[in-house]
């Protein structure tokens, strides 16, 4: 897929956006199930983050990154908001379900899905009680631990997500792994 | 431990990774739909709202601008033709009453529950909706005024 093209023609026909969804979603999806361990959570969270792409791709600009750099960091933002908000309100979704009528929080159609996905996450038990622990720390810890080891992305690569220094991104996850080092031994 | 050991223990560690999601295609549809809704109301406005803004400035408010002959004289070429003629009417009530009715359905939800023999009607608090739908009806109101049209 040539992005940058693709970018262009995405601002005179807004439904390529399409081929941008069909590429990424599984990543976002995958991402986002990763750090909650929630399918309801992780849909909800993908469906607001490829909403907010979508109604402000005007404002990314082509810099030879990828724009599944830029929906990492919409999605890790959003994540953010779902672990620090008690009850989480995904803005653009309601906009969504009040103009069509559609609900994306309707998982009845889902069941089979969610509960296959659910009972995969069940077989990850090492993953599931190391994710426990990470959740425990302050966010900022958890993004990039998470970017690291959970999606394999280079320091380079998180510092462009989550638009900081390289050096930042070193010490926060040197100091990340440190406390979760604490909370491992207890 | 240390953090190198911490750090082996998440490389190597077996991840979940979701597979043959079939959900997506649900959000697909409305999703790409929503932007070009929304643009689709406000388009549909700008012709009878250039033709009512020449209208109000020029014959009710006596303005006469050069700013205002190139519409001026783009009407005096739709009276001349007899297709165009009949495409105003449609233009300048058609669009208003369209975006009306958009934005009406877009605050105004009915929901008929059949089990319980009930009607539902909400109103959304979305004040710019509201704001266009209000907008549309007083466009219309002037369009069918006896003094609008010189």
């Amino acid at each position: 897929m040539n992005e940058e093209k693709l970018l262009k023609e995405v601002e005179n026909e807004p439904h390529k956006f399409g081929e941008i969804y069909e590429a990424y979603y599984k990543n976002i999806f995958g991402y986002v199930f990763r750090r909650t361990a929630s399918y309801d959570a992780a849909k909800d969270i993908t469906a607001e983050t490829f909403l907010k792409a979508y109604t402000g791709i005007q404002k990314f600009r082509w810099r030879n990154i990828s724009i599944l750099y830029w929906l990492y960091r919409i999605a890790t933002n959003e994540i953010n908001k779902y672990f620090n908000s008690r009850r989480y309100m995904p803005e653009s979704l309601n906009r969504i379900h009040e103009e069509y009528g559609i609900d994306v929080t309707d998982y009845s159609n889902a069941e089979t899905e969610r509960i296959m996905i659910e009972e995969d996450l069940e077989k990850h038990k090492e993953f599931k009680k190391l994710n426990e622990l990470i959740k425990k720390l302050d966010t900022k810890y958890q993004d990039v631990i998470s970017l690291r080891f959970f999606e394999q992305k280079s320091i380079r690569e998180i510092a462009v997500i989550l638009d900081k220094k390289e050096g930042t991104i070193k010490s926060l996850l040197s100091r990340g792994l440190d406390k979760l080092k604490r909370n491992i031994t207890g | 431990m240390k953090n190198d050991e911490i750090e082996n223990m998440l490389k190597g560690m077996d991840l979940p990774d979701p597979e043959n999601i079939k959900h997506q295609q649900e959000f697909k549809i409305p999703l790409l739909s929503y932007k070009r809704s929304s643009k689709a109301g406000l388009w549909l406005l700008l012709l009878p709202v250039i033709f009512a803004l020449t209208l109000i400035l020029k014959y009710q408010l006596g303005l006469f601008s050069s700013l205002l002959d190139p519409v001026t004289n783009f009407y005096k070429i739709i009276e001349q033709n007899a297709v165009l003629t009949y495409l105003i009417p449609v233009i300048l009530i058609g669009l208003p009453l369209l975006a009306m009715v958009i934005n009406f359905l877009s605050f105004f939800h009915f929901l008929y529950d059949s089990d319980k023999k009930e009607l539902i009607i909400t109103i959304k608090y979305r004040p710019v909706n509201i704001t266009i739908f209000l907008f549309c009806f007083a466009l219309l109101v002037f369009f069918f005024s006896p003094d609008a049209l010189p």
